[in-house]
């Protein structure tokens, strides 16, 4: 017994001995107080594929500090700013488009950034066929005039300047770094390779964990003033380990935490949230390819029963708007105000103009599993459902045997309703428009089965439009939106805010939705 | 028809009178006999949830935003979860699923185990040979992965989580059986049915099966715990029941979020889980100090 | 007895190829749009068309199965439909991390196990014994995540004395280049003499350590128990204890030397939980190890990397098991 407690002791006093040589749990180490580097706790791997012209995915967030662009879209100033092209111009039918290149710009592996780049870069993007490769579908040929200008001819006219700032597709890279075999550039890319022209170069990476850059010597804009000089993107999922990481001053930025876990941030003193208008929303999509949801006033009045306000109020707890549009209220073309919002009463008006007004009728509400705020949502719908007399039943599954389902030539294993996030991957209305509300062959996107030739040859004339006469292009934008609205197929569940977290040191992050997540790190320092 | 009685009564009676005694034994066992409590407590309260538990709608869909994320209180003695349900309602119904669940997958793995087993012991030849090296391949996996794939491969429901759990709970069971089956068959008073002509299969549910019941009823009242934590752990992995079921696992799994600022949430489902496998293994522990002879001693 | 390992090895064999079978018919029955999935969300239909070709699935299926046992012989378990990345080389990126986790709790899990049912079957039906004997019990019946929950709640939460998850904090491993010999970094900053790591590290395993051989120590004390109590009945060791033999000697020589091979049996089962606990564990406190990956794999209905990884620690089960049976079969007191 004696021996017993002895070795207890020793084991509680060993225990206690490791514990305690640590230090405590804020600032361990003092945290990452280096001055020259920033470290980015991302939700996602910070790299899933190193193509530049694959990227279609939150890896971006380290392409556009390697990479650069040939213009930067400032979303709140509705402006193009000039990065490798120093100015463009279009012709009247938007078919043409010329760009002016910078000179003097280095690539990273020292060869010089001329208009051959950019043909080459643009021409392999648009030829790949993989990820966000459609964005420049219009392109028709690529004219080289000299070596710092190129031309754009396009098949139909189409918003080049906005394609060309996008956050995805948009890198420009190397000729001659980068094979002209796509299968032999994109393998050499994955080996871990990158060749643009922006502030970092990549210095190592664990795949699945972490991606290290460090800054370029002979980047174009120079090093002067304050800067990082290297810039650390590492993995973590979990949400709380983040919050632990940011609480610890372990990390300068991070994103996607529970609304919850930010109501405590923004408590804490060491901590900065970034709060802004965002440029995603939720969308649920409702079946009219089958009863009873082919009926429109009941589709109505399941969009009055839906609790708007309570959504915002428990499951965003206030870091998202009303919805307004089938498009978020931020991006231009949207229109201001949604007809819908949560009155029981007329909910029961429409059933009631449908022929069922005490419902008596099951609809499935399809989610993905595992996500929080959807479950939320689909739990609250049910119980206002319930009081009008419809059963909602809950099915939740994995993203893609939702997305199979809905898919599907049986209209009778498509979901009723099925529940998704949709984000701007372009600046322009037509992200939302062309994949979810015109007609196509196979059903892909338009996941409320709703075809309507009148709405069709209005998105086609926006699209035109949009790189014509931008003003005219928005007014056709709101009709499409009225429309939508007026045939009622999809659910608006409102538009999602932009929260950024970052520790209170850290300076020179300016939000810009077109650009969600993405932290150009040139442009920030510490403050001491 | 009376002869049929008579022979079952002959042949049971003793089998019962071996039980009494089994349970008198284990009686003398104070956890067991405290685990026995518990357990039928939680049968009862399994049984009786929807109608004792102080929020019956909450078992359910029930939202009630306002009041989320309760500490304990008078009204909720438990606290409430994310979306203001009543946490000691939900634990309730939990009961209830977790001891139906279990019951049904070990009985259904125990009988359908037990007639392979009894198939390839008696049968020989290539039919043992075969079910055998099944067995050995289900059982190469190691526990719960095989389970998590199946699942993952149905999709993530309760339903189909218990298909998964029975699609690779059943081998020990056959393993089981096969082994006794084996020995029995050696005993003189199987050779002596099968030297006057008895048919096989009589052999083999008349004198063999019952036979080789003891084992199985300890493998089965140990499982029964097992089985509720795999369950649990599927569902925690979110492969096994989904919200707004109250399952256990799950009930653990969506308090993650909140576990830091509203340890309640988190720890009184575990503790449910905990108890009722603790008292579950100490039955099983019971009964197979009782049965098998070869632990009697100690 | 070289018979019984031949027939033990083709037996393995066997089991393997079953185990192929199984995986293979897993991967291709699943009810999702493989295809879909490995073009992305946003995928156009065109796109998606492409990757089927790309992936294979548009032959029938034995061919499918042939083009299957041929990668396997290369070691190529398919690409993640997530990472695009080969399964096999994340599952390389995150064995170590989980051989760490696993062999110190094991190794945890026997000491303490061992200890306890020593000292439990020596003070047998002592109040010290039941408190052992409950606790085995109790130990097998904790769902391995909830403990961890409770633990990160205990240290974290309230104490602030240990991390809340990862394997080394965030501030370490940006700032310093981690030494990679091993791949375990409790012994590599060792072997480096880089004592700040090792402290590093540590802080960062003991919770899951803990979590992870709560099971073994369980199965283990019990085991050595019943084994020990048995052993001592026996009459050559009344007869060692009547010769006036220390306690000591007649526990730690004779005793114990009996006890190896249930205790073996005994470590073998417990393994294979451990496998299958580090799944749980790993996700609880995002140990980037296999466990990890097959729950981020399993919440992504990642197909590919699931079986994969179900696959290879199928694969490593059959080897430690085959392995154990021939240590047990060449020990002379176990009869075949």
């Amino acid at each position: 017994m004696k021996r017993f407690k002895l070795l207890l002791t020793i084991l509680v006093a060993m225990a206690m001995l490791l514990t305690g040589c640590g230090g405590d749990r804020s600032g361990a180490n003092g945290g990452v107080q280096e001055a020259s580097i920033a470290v980015y706790s991302t939700p996602y791997e910070p790299i899933l594929d190193w193509d530049p012209s694959v990227c279609f995915s939150t890896d971006n967030s380290v392409f556009h500090n390697v990479y650069e662009t040939l213009l930067y879209y400032d979303l709140n100033k509705d402006t193009f700013e000039p990065v490798l092209a120093t100015e463009y111009s279009n012709s009247d039918d938007g078919l043409v488009w010329n760009f002016k290149l910078r000179e003097g710009v280095k690539f990273h592996d020292g060869s010089d950034f001329t208009a051959e780049d950019v043909k080459f870069s643009i021409e392999r993007t648009r030829d790949c066929k993989m990820g966000p490769s459609y964005m420049w579908d219009a392109v028709k040929e690529i004219n080289i005039i000299n070596d710092y200008e190129v031309e754009l001819v396009l098949s139909y006219p189409d918003s080049i300047e906005l394609v060309a700032s996008c956050a995805y597709a948009s890198f420009i890279m190397s000729s001659e770094s980068v094979d002209a075999d796509f299968k032999t550039s994109t393998a050499w890319f994955n080996e871990g390779k990158e060749c643009g022209t922006g502030p970092y170069m990549l210095k190592s990476q664990t795949p699945g964990d972490k991606v290290i850059l460090t800054k370029y010597d002979n980047y174009w804009k120079g090093w002067e003033g304050k800067h990082f000089t290297d810039v650390v993107f590492q993995y973590t999922s979990e949400t709380a380990v983040r919050r632990q990481i940011m609480e610890g001053g372990e990390a300068d930025v991070t994103y996607d935490l529970p609304a919850l876990d930010v109501l405590e941030l923004q408590k804490n003193d060491a901590i900065k949230v970034s709060v802004d208008n965002g440029l995603s929303d939720i969308i649920i999509f409702m079946n009219t390819s089958r009863a009873p949801l082919n009926d429109v006033n009941i589709r109505k009045a399941c969009a009055y029963a839906f609790p708007y306000e309570d959504k915002l109020k428990y499951v965003d707890l206030g870091f998202a708007t009303l919805a307004t549009d089938v498009i978020p209220s931020t991006m231009w073309g949207a229109n201001q105000k949604s007809p819908y919002y949560y009155d029981l009463d007329k909910a029961k008006e429409y059933l009631a103009a449908a022929g069922k007004p005490n419902g008596g009728f099951t609809l499935e509400f399809a989610y993905s599993a595992g996500s929080e705020s959807w479950k939320k949502i689909a739990e609250m719908y049910k119980a206002e459902l319930a009081k009008i007399g419809i059963t909602l039943e809950l099915a939740p599954a994995s993203w893609d045997t939702n997305w199979t389902r809905a898919k599907s030539q049986n209209k009778k294993d498509r979901p009723d309703f099925l529940i998704t996030m949709q984000w701007a991957d372009l600046m322009s209305p037509a992200y939302a428009y062309k994949p979810m509300f015109h007609s196509e062959d196979t059903v892909n996107w338009n996941l409320s089965y709703y075809y309507n030739p009148k709405l069709d040859k209005l998105i086609d004339e926006a699209i035109r439009m949009t790189a014509i006469d931008k003003d005219k292009a928005a007014e056709l934008y709101k009709q499409c939106g009225q429309i939508v609205a007026e045939d009622c197929v999809v659910l608006t569940g409102g538009d999602k805010k932009d929260i950024m977290i970052f520790n209170s040191g850290f300076e020179g992050y300016y939000h810009n939705a077109a650009y969600k997540g993405i932290v150009f790190f040139y442009d920030c320092s510490r403050a001491k | 028809m009376e002869s049929f009685f008579e022979k079952m009564k002959k042949s049971f009676l003793p089998k019962y009178k071996e039980f009494r005694l089994s349970l008198h034994l284990m009686n003398r066992n104070k956890l067991s006999q405290l685990s026995m409590i518990i357990l039928i407590i939680l049968v009862v309260a399994a049984i009786l949830a929807p109608y004792i538990a102080p929020y019956p709608g909450d078992i359910y869909g029930e939202v009630h935003m306002g009041s989320a994320l309760q500490p304990p209180s008078k009204d909720h003695i438990l606290g409430t979860d994310e979306v203001g349900r009543d946490i000691f309602s939900r634990l309730l119904q939990g009961t209830r699923i977790s001891l139906a669940c279990s019951i049904i997958i070990v009985l259904i793995c125990a009988v359908f185990g037990a007639i392979l087993g009894a198939a390839a012991g008696t049968l020989g030849r290539w039919i043992d040979d075969v079910l055998m090296r099944i067995t050995d391949i289900f059982m190469a996996f190691p526990p719960l992965l095989l389970t998590i794939a199946f699942s993952a491969l149905l999709g993530a429901s309760l339903k189909n989580a218990i298909i998964a759990m029975m699609l690779t709970w059943w081998p020990p069971y056959a393993r089981l059986m096969r082994n006794s089956a084996l020995t029995i068959r050696e005993r003189p008073y199987v050779k002596a049915a099968e030297a006057i002509g008895t048919k096989k299969l009589r052999i083999t549910v008349k004198h063999i099966m019952p036979n080789c019941i003891a084992p199985l009823i300890i493998q089965a009242s140990m499982d029964m715990g097992a089985v509720i934590l795999s369950l649990a752990s599927l569902s925690f992995l979110g492969l096994g029941a989904q919200s707004p079921q109250p399952e256990w696992g799950l009930m653990i799994s969506t308090s993650r979020a909140y576990f830091l600022n509203c340890p309640w949430y988190s720890i009184f489902p575990g503790l449910a889980i905990v108890i009722t496998v603790l008292a579950m293994n100490l039955i099983g522990d019971g009964l197979r100090e009782v049965l098998d002879p070869k632990t009697k001693k100690n | 007895m070289y018979k019984y390992i031949l027939k033990r090895v083709l037996l393995s064999i066997i089991v393997l190829f079953g185990i192929i079978l199984i995986s293979f018919c897993i991967t291709r029955v699943i009810p999702t749009d493989v295809a879909a999935k490995w073009a992305g969300p946003k995928a156009t239909a065109e796109q998606v068309a492409a990757a089927r070709v790309e992936l294979g699935l548009d032959l029938p299926y034995h061919q499918q199965f042939f083009n299957y046992c041929g990668d396997l012989l290369h070691f190529d378990l398919g690409k993640s439909y997530i990472t695009h990345r080969p399964v096999t080389t994340e599952i390389m990126n995150g064995l170590m991390a989980t051989v760490e986790l696993v062999i110190l709790a094991d190794l945890l899990g026997l000491i303490a196990g061992v200890f306890l049912g020593m000292y439990s079957a020596k003070h047998k039906n002592k109040f010290i014994d039941y408190i052992c004997r409950f606790s085995s019990i109790t130990f097998v019946s904790m769902p391995s995540f909830w403990l961890g929950l409770a633990l990160q709640l205990i240290f974290f939460g309230i104490l602030s004395l240990l991390p809340l998850g990862g394997r080394i904090s965030t501030a370490f491993a940006v700032l310093h280049q981690l030494p990679d010999i091993t791949g375990m970094l409790l012994l590599d900053s060792l072997l480096t003499g880089n004592f700040m790591l090792f402290a590093d590290a540590l802080k960062h395993l003991i919770l899951p350590v803990i979590v992870v051989s709560i099971y073994p120590t369980g199965l283990v004390l019990r085991q050595t128990r019943s084994a020990l109590l048995e052993i001592l009945n026996e009459d050559y060791m009344t007869a060692a204890k009547s010769y006036g033999l220390k306690d000591r000697v007649v526990y730690w020589r004779y005793a114990l030397k009996n006890c190896i091979g249930p205790t073996i049996t005994a470590i073998t089962y417990a393994f294979a939980y451990t496998l299958t606990n580090t799944c749980l564990v790993e996700a609880i406190f995002s140990w980037p190890g296999i466990g990890k990956y097959i729950a981020n794999a399993v919440t992504n209905y990642d197909f590919p990397a699931i079986m994969g990884t179900t696959l290879f620690t199928a694969l490593v089960y059959v080897i430690f098991n085959l392995v154990a049976d021939i240590i047990a079969a060449s020990d002379p007191r176990v009869r075949m």
